[in-house]
């Protein structure tokens, strides 16, 4: 984490992300023990929402521009043990190429991040 | 006889009494700080799905079961009626309170079987029950502590079973022995090394062998009774899990050859531990061990103890997967005569104990009262599985090694830089 803090309450940061992305197909390139798949699925599972449409990440190459296409959010961020390693560079290309803004972001510490990226609103119509 | 029985029974009373308020600092720890990792998630889900199967009969809950098939079954089962009022993690692993107690029972009984009585029994057992490196577990809504107080158990019932002679004891071992194969999909393995221990045993043995072979048969029967059911429903994916997880390509294991595994499997079951705790714990169970086996009555639980735990870690080493928490089972039985070595009369050669030995003891005595102390701080695999600690350490299966490349190449993310 980059300090020697307490974990952050887990819980909240799920149920936070989770408000962003809802059910939409969302891209969970970033996850660690601290916001992962089944966090979403549990934070879906509390609060009696749909579970969200989880996309698994891959790490890089065509796979990941196909998955990217179909996401309309972006999990993304820095962490220091992820489960799933992703082509950075590549994701944040894809990121631009596709015009995904961040629409969230949720610091933990100096080296560990959250950031949740949506797609453009035209394209979000668009795949209605 | 008498006077042996409720010393036992005080000695268990004691070690039950010290574990539950361990275990209660632990709760409160973890409940301070609001984390869960991936596995609390995994598991408090399985719960929550196991509960509404639960409402709707068996055929809803074999059905679960197939749902969640490479999942064990026992602990989100007995989680399941808290499940039903709130499927939170932090309020189910109040559902390891059952093993707690057990696990404290189980370790009166080895160290009694080793020799000890009195005081020095009730010692030992409550230092074993609330050993950090077993309890910090039990913070965890996960499969790990439940497999190492199974184990323990199991042991303890084949030692009050005098060899298989008695069948009450048998059926206790056996149905240990059964709840083990459905407490962790790998809990077969910890069976397997169980079952070698206590076969090398009986061979040993002489005499008696129509009521060896009777509590055999009772322990065979009662273990295949509990573990049939569910590995009848979902052991198909159960042993593919285990076969891709543990030994065919995934992101969890790597090209490695036997030595390699072996140092692999050491390091990471010391990592999980602290290496300073993991240090004092085996330094103490050699001690125990030697000193067990110089006594005739001491030698065959000492033996069936260090068997058990070795052919554990042999299993486990066959596998690249480093797992969470999967060497616990074999750290129980450490800790176990860990404790015997540290409440153990003083041994007696020539009229004085070494003085090296004696050296030895108090040195160990002292870091493990100094870890002991810092019980709450066990909470630290919350920051490990947090990924906080930069020792890469975490609670999900093998992230630490991948964790330590991939900081290696520290990727950064986010257009917030």
């Amino acid at each position: 984490m980059g300090c020697e803090c307490d974990p952050p309450n887990s819980d909240r940061l799920a149920r936070r992300v989770l408000a962003v992305v809802s059910d939409k197909p969302t891209l969970l390139a970033r996850d660690d023990a601290l916001l992962n798949a089944e966090s979403q699925r549990f934070a879906a599972l509390r609060s009696g929402r749909l579970a969200p449409q989880l996309l698994a990440p891959p790490s890089q190459g065509p796979a990941l521009k196909d998955a990217l296409t179909r996401a309309r959010y972006v999990v993304a961020g820095r962490t220091l043990a992820p489960y799933h390693a992703v082509d950075g560079w590549a994701l944040l290309a894809g990121l631009a190429k596709r015009r995904l803004r961040p629409v969230f972001t949720y610091r933990i510490s100096q080296a560990k991040d959250v950031t949740v990226y949506a797609a453009p609103r035209s394209d979000r119509r668009s795949r209605r | 006889m008498g006077t042996t029985t409720r010393s036992s029974r005080r000695a268990a009373a004691i070690a039950c009494a010290v574990a539950l308020v361990a275990f209660l600092v632990v709760l409160a720890a973890r409940w301070q700080h609001g984390f869960a990792n991936v596995d609390d998630y995994l598991y408090a889900r399985q719960a929550h799905e196991f509960a509404r199967a639960l409402a709707n009969g068996p055929a809803a809950l074999v059905e679960a079961w197939r749902a969640f098939g490479q999942n064990a079954p026992l602990v989100p089962t007995l989680a399941a009626p808290l499940a039903a009022i709130d499927p939170s993690p932090h309020l189910l692993t109040l559902a390891h309170l059952p093993f707690v107690l057990l696990l404290a029972a189980s370790c009166t009984v080895l160290p009694r079987a080793l020799g000890l009585a009195g005081a020095r029994l009730a010692l030992a057992a409550a230092a074993a029950a609330s050993a950090p490196p077993l309890l910090a577990w039990a913070a965890m809504f996960h499969f790990a502590f439940a497999s190492a107080a199974l184990t323990v158990a199991a042991l303890a019932a084949y030692m009050l079973s005098r060899g298989l002679r008695s069948p009450a004891a048998s059926a206790l071992f056996g149905l240990a022995i059964g709840l083990l194969c459905v407490a962790r999909v790998i809990g077969p393995l910890y069976a397997s090394a169980l079952i070698a221990a206590v076969a090398g045993d009986q061979l040993t043995r002489h005499g008696d062998w129509r009521e060896r072979l009777r509590g055999a048969l009772v322990a065979c029967s009662s273990a295949v009774l509990v573990a049939t059911p569910w590995w009848a429903a979902a052991g198909g994916s159960a042993l593919r899990y285990l076969t891709t997880a543990g030994y065919g390509e995934s992101p969890f294991t790597h090209e490695a050859g036997l030595l390699e595994r072996a140092r692999e499997r050491f390091d990471w079951t010391t990592t999980e531990t602290g290496w300073l705790v993991a240090c004092v714990v085996l330094a103490l169970a050699a001690l125990g061990l030697a000193r067990a086996l110089r006594n005739d009555r001491s030698r065959r639980p000492a033996l069936l103890m260090a068997i058990t735990a070795l052919c554990a870690m042999t299993g486990l080493a066959t596998s690249t997967n480093a797992g969470t928490g999967f060497a616990l089972p074999a750290i129980a039985l450490a800790v176990c005569l860990a404790a015997f070595a540290v409440a153990a009369p003083p041994a007696r050669r020539s009229g004085r104990p070494a003085a090296g030995l004696r050296g030895l003891r108090a040195l160990c005595w002292r870091v493990s009262l100094t870890s002991a102390a810092g019980l709450p701080c066990s909470m630290r695999y919350l920051r490990q599985a947090s990924g906080s600690d930069r020792s890469g350490s975490s609670a999900h299966p093998d992230s630490s090694r991948r964790a330590q490349r991939w900081a290696a190449s520290a990727t950064h993310l986010t257009a917030t830089d």
